[in-house]
């Protein structure tokens, strides 16, 4: 049970970036829009039946043919003389009704990932993810790095512009990165090799919804791209951001009008100083309670 | 020095609480015309939540399987729930056992409910996990043509997985089952079972004897009959069925709840 390699093309400490959905699917749309780009191949497959429940089954005329299960794939370019490794899980080895991966599935997959990073020589790990913040959806996301080493992080938030870096950088916040894109970095740090996660903001009132977000994917690839020094053209995911903006608009326009004006007075006050506790309480109330009446349907945030 | 397992067979698995529990009882007729042995007990807490036990009709349903070897017939038997997760690892078990007992085959049990009566003639259907396997149905009966591929948003059946992980041992395997009458949910279709046990006893040259089941199937035809006689409600909806007509649920539920009363004594 392990890795099924394609391909084992010569390598040059390579950078392995990864991501498995979460909450606007920030991460996975980042390296989707990367993978398009670069045009990578495919790597390797983490053979799946160890991890999920199968996905779907073939037959024809009484004979199963094909079981499918979630992929969990790696894909390999060589991008501005550097080369890339990017693995992406379609689903994270969650128990039941969980959206993220706990437990010793969790600890497995983390490995198996890590095992292919150090059988490439990866020197370095990047994962994606989204930093639930109080931005507005009207604003550019910033992107939030965490790092599993002082150095790591150092050289990130050196090359990050200022417009791009979080206002969560450096606030000793004592949040939690969920799932796999978090785990990583910390199974990474045991084996000495460094990770960072970069988090693009996602507002909290769009990150219980089943929707994407690509203005945080964006974000995240413009992030790497100041990170790795590589190429990336930005301009391929605006469609899709203007696709979503107008899906967004629509949404927000029908919040009650006491709720836009919290949530627009909430970000600008958000910029310099916070609002106050009681604001924060009662936005959250009403927005649940909007979308409870508004969305007859199950929230999770993926 | 470890002890050499027997050979079996086969491994053939019944999950708990299929449509009318078709597999179980199969499976519980052949057990008691043999003498089991157990090999293993599944440890339900690696594969079940547990928090709390699950309420069907009033009676409470605890997980639990049981893995058993049957010297006369030279079969391993498993009647199981299904697991709520690390099914690869529950599975895996289940085909290594079947491994290290050398079988040739492994058969996962099931039935579905429909509207169909119980005078239409009952049809074995299969899917396997390979076209050489297939060849071993011919001239039993079986109907093994079935086209399908999973729609979105459905969950794939637990004897795909089977099936798919004993293809991958190199053991031959097929997923077999029978469509009920629904309103048979809960008294069981004895000549579903009847069906199921001939074709096993074939299969598996077991010396079963089915007096008992064939007696049990003339009853339950004999019972429903004589119903029809005193009950015109009955009588109309088993004919409805018969010409392949569908029934409304209010007549439906009154269909299941009467034959269901006929046999609670059974």
């Amino acid at each position: 049970m392990g890795i099924i390699y394609h391909n084992k093309p010569e390598m040059q400490s390579p950078t392995l970036l990864a991501a498995w959905p979460g909450v606007g699917n920030v991460g996975i749309v980042t390296l989707a829009a990367l993978r398009d780009q670069l045009g990578a191949g495919v790597l390797a497959d983490i053979e799946p039946e160890e991890f999920f429940y199968p996905s779907g089954v073939n037959i024809k005329n009484g004979v199963q043919q094909e079981l499918r299960f979630p992929q969990s794939r790696f894909y390999y370019q060589k991008w501005c003389g550097q080369d890339v490794v990017i693995f992406m899980g379609d689903e994270q080895p969650a128990d039941g009704q969980n959206t993220y991966a706990q437990g010793s599935r969790a600890s497995r997959m983390t490995a198996k990932v890590i095992d292919v990073a150090e059988e490439l020589g990866c020197q370095r790990i990047i994962t994606f993810g989204a930093a639930v913040t109080m931005t507005h959806h009207k604003a550019k996301p910033k992107v939030w790095a965490v790092a599993n080493s002082k150095n790591f992080l150092d050289m990130i938030n050196e090359r990050l512009p200022a417009e791009l870096k979080s206002n969560l950088a450096g606030k000793n916040f004592v949040p939690h990165i969920s799932g796999l894109n978090g785990l990583l970095l910390g199974v990474a740090g045991k084996r000495n090799i460094p990770a960072a996660c970069l988090m693009g903001e996602i507002p909290d009132y769009l990150s219980h919804l089943p929707l994407i977000y690509p203005h945080a994917s964006r974000s995240s690839l413009e992030a790497l791209r100041y990170i790795m020094r590589i190429s990336v053209d930005l301009f391929r995911m605006d469609e899709s951001v203007r696709e979503m903006d107008e899906m967004i608009a629509e949404m927000y326009a029908r919040f009650p009008e006491m709720v836009r004006q919290k949530l627009d007075n909430r970000y600008h006050a958000a910029e310099n100083e916070g609002i106050s506790d009681d604001d924060e309480k009662w936005l959250k109330e009403n927005i649940a309670e909007f979308f409870k009446k508004d969305h007859n349907q199950d929230e999770h945030g993926s | 020095m470890e002890a050499k397992n027997p050979q079996a067979q086969c491994l053939i698995i019944a999950w708990q609480g299929e449509f009318g529990l078709l597999s179980e009882r199969v499976l519980a007729e052949i057990e008691k015309q043999d003498t089991p042995v157990t090999v293993f007990e599944v440890e339900i807490e690696k594969y079940f939540s547990l928090n709390g036990v699950a309420v069907k009709d009033d009676l409470t349903h605890f997980p639990g399987g049981e893995l058993k070897y049957l010297p006369g017939g030279q079969l391993l038997v498993f009647r199981g729930s299904i697991p709520e997760f690390n099914q690869y690892e529950y599975l895996n078990r289940l085909v290594n056992t079947a491994l290290a007992y050398q079988v040739n085959e492994i058969i996962c049990l099931g039935s579905v409910g429909a509207m169909i009566s119980h005078t239409a003639p009952r049809r074995l259907m299969a899917v396997v996990n390979s076209d050489i396997h297939k060849y071993s149905l011919e001239n039993t009966g079986v109907e093994c043509n079935m086209n399908f591929d999973t729609p979105p948003n459905q969950k794939v059946d637990i004897n795909s997985f089977v099936i798919w992980l004993a293809g991958k041992y190199g053991i031959n395997a097929m997923s077999l089952w029978q469509v009920l009458p629904f309103y048979l949910q809960n008294s069981g279709d004895a000549a579903a079972k009847l069906l199921l046990l001939e074709f096993l006893g074939d299969r598996f040259a077991l010396k079963l004897n089915l007096a008992e089941t064939e007696q049990k199937v003339k009853y339950q035809s004999g019972k429903i009959s004589t119903l029809c006689q005193t009950d015109t409600q009955v009588e109309s909806g088993l004919k409805m069925l018969e010409g392949g007509l569908s029934l409304d649920a209010a007549s439906r539920n009154q269909l299941l709840d009467q034959i269901s009363r006929l046999f609670e004594d059974c």
